[in-house]
């Protein structure tokens, strides 16, 4: 059996999975210069085909759907054998269940930072970042069947990831997983980036050094991320927008959303947003 | 049971199993045959495990727990067992792809992941990674009134320091979308497997013969706003080549990689090698094939 070893890093998509990411890169790192954003293979995504692909040597993209589960799960078994240090994955799909909880199996599973933000602003920056109205992020939103890169037309450079509704991702993690998990708002990391990246590199048992931390905080800068992808472009960027770090900022909901738009969100979402301090009790939204 | 005699990679193939995409082949002698019949679980020694596949001596297994299990046995034999809740169409993709590649390396072929066509006699490659657009550049050429050679995978022969690209077989590979852009109906054409929705385009005819390269292109997407064909140097275009050999990843146990790689060496002082940078997002097909037939022309 393989040693747990895996810290996954998840969200729901445009809710800061990246730049955490970056940040433990640059932590890990400790250079003087920031990690370039086409350099994340080292926190691989477990979505993406070509790691699965590089690890088997071979093309998925002429499987079956149920030869796929088994691919990707061999394929990861391999890299965990070949890895055993620490090893953090980038996810977006929702927890799939304790009956069948593939990848997230405690076989592998170290721990989980689940990374949320104020469901107004995702319905924002996801309408962006797949080139659609706010009213089609939101409705994907409120969709509990929905799936990312789930279109069967076209090669996909990613496998299918099933989402649900926004409610319905916090869900499956905070109240269906059942390990280990480190709750971070993208708000918090925003506000105090220290403290919350702190707790971050804490849960993961990593050796703390304020110094290397400050560092780490200041090579990761919204400013920096977007001055390298207006330089060198993002390779993970939807081709449906022009940028993938768009605004860095939080609670600009208002700027884009009209209120019937914004009711339909929060009508949704009521209970976690309630739970995860993005609502009052008298409905009043906090950021 | 009946037995099927096909060419492939000009390799002569006798098989249990029909594959109405191949070409009829040559008779003997017989390079490589395929049977159907029983299938190990696991090799018996000196295993070395990669997933679904195990490499022990001169064996090879591959197993896919929904299709089947493929044993290739002393570069000569494929055998497959088929389960029952799959099909032979299942059985035919997994074995032109994934058994053919190994199949290929064993044999010290050189297999590149590229789809080539032939432009006034002389070959063209696009290669690059899966999704790319290798298929649909040589579609759009092949629409243009060019031959097809081979689709997804290229093996290259050399004689006498020239290369050449051998004929495979008259069937290319396409998704939906990328049919939509070449003016096909997808849903006129066969899905490659029952539950995978590429689909399977015949071909009326293949090169019958080697062609000599004239170029390989090496297709990849960029930050950039126009398509572009960019000129590389000689390590970029060696490296291009071992990465893009198809089933790279295996030939560290089941091939030769000194040979691989003088090959790649060889290729590069013989052959025009080139990159074509594509913006994200954009196909542009025929603006970027009138790029290709412009650079062939100026040079």
């Amino acid at each position: 059996m393989t040693k747990p070893n895996v810290y996954w890093l998840v969200s729901y998509p445009k809710s800061g999975n990246t730049w955490c990411r970056i940040f433990l890169l640059n932590y890990m790192n400790n250079n003087n210069v920031p990690v370039g954003i086409n350099e994340l293979d080292n926190i691989p995504f477990i979505s993406a085909r070509s790691f699965i692909d590089n690890l088997l040597g071979m093309d998925s993209s002429e499987l079956t759907p149920e030869e796929i589960i088994d691919f990707r799960l061999e394929a990861f078994r391999i890299f965990c054998e070949h890895n055993q240090r620490t090893i953090i994955m980038k996810v977006h799909d929702a927890f799939p269940g304790r009956q069948a909880p593939g990848f997230f199996a405690e076989d592998f599973t170290a721990g989980i930072i689940y990374i949320v933000r104020n469901p107004l602003d995702v319905a924002v920056s996801l309408a962006y970042h797949l080139g659609e109205s706010f009213d089609l992020s939101i409705r994907h939103m409120n969709d509990d069947n929905f799936y990312f890169a789930n279109d069967t037309r076209k090669f996909e450079t990613q496998f299918p990831q099933k989402l649900k509704s926004w409610s319905g991702h916090v869900n499956s993690w905070l109240k269906n997983y059942n390990g280990s998990i480190c709750l971070i708002r993208y708000e918090d990391l925003l506000d105090d980036p220290y403290n919350t990246f702190k707790k971050i590199l804490s849960f993961m048992k990593f050796e703390i050094d304020n110094e290397r931390l400050e560092k780490a905080i200041k090579l990761s800068s919204f400013h920096s991320l977007k001055e390298d992808e207006v330089k060198n472009g993002f390779r993970e960027k939807s081709s449906r927008t022009d940028f993938f770090f768009r605004e860095g900022k939080a609670g600009t909901w208002n700027k884009y959303l009209n209120s019937e738009q914004a009711n339909r969100i929060i009508n949704n979402h009521h209970d976690v947003m309630l739970q995860l301090n993005y609502l009052n009790e008298e409905n009043k939204v906090f950021v | 049971m009946s037995k099927y005699s096909y060419s492939i990679f000009g390799l002569n193939v006798i098989s249990d199993l029909e594959f109405p995409e191949l070409i009829s082949g040559n008779g003997h002698p017989y390079d490589l045959t395929i049977t159907e019949g029983s299938v190990p679980d696991n090799l018996s020694s000196s295993v070395e495990y990669r997933g679904n596949f195990q490499y022990a001596g001169d064996e090879f297994l591959f197993k896919s727990k929904n299709s089947g299990k493929f044993l290739l046995r002393n570069s000569e034999e494929i055998i497959f067992e088929r389960y029952k809740d799959s099909t032979y169409e299942d059985i035919r993709v997994l074995l032109l792809s994934v058994v053919i590649g190994i199949f290929l390396h064993k044999k010290e072929k050189f297999p590149l992941h590229a789809s080539a066509v032939e432009v006034n006699g002389k070959a063209i490659l696009f290669a690059g990674q899966c999704g790319i657009g290798k298929s649909t550049f040589a579609a759009g050429l092949i629409a243009r009134g060019t031959e097809l050679i081979s689709d997804d995978i290229t093996v290259i022969e050399e004689h006498s320091n020239r290369y050449f690209a051998v004929p495979s077989f008259p069937q290319v590979k396409l998704w939906p979308d990328s049919m939509g852009v070449l003016g096909f109906d997808p849903e006129k054409f066969s899905k490659l497997r029952p539950k995978v929705n590429k689909r399977q385009m015949l071909m009326d005819k293949i090169t019958e013969e080697q062609i000599e390269i004239d170029t390989i292109y090496f297709l990849a997407r960029n930050n950039i706003q126009q398509n572009k064909i960019v000129t590389l140097t000689v390590p970029q275009k060696i490296s291009l080549l071992e990465n893009n050999t198809f089933r790279i990843g295996h030939l560290k146990q089941i091939g030769n990689t000194k040979k691989h790689f003088d090959t790649c060496c060889e290729l590069v002082k013989n052959v025009k090698i080139k990159k074509i940078d594509r913006p994200h997002g954009k196909f542009e097909l025929n603006k970027t094939i009138g790029l290709i037939l412009d650079d062939l022309k100026n040079n």
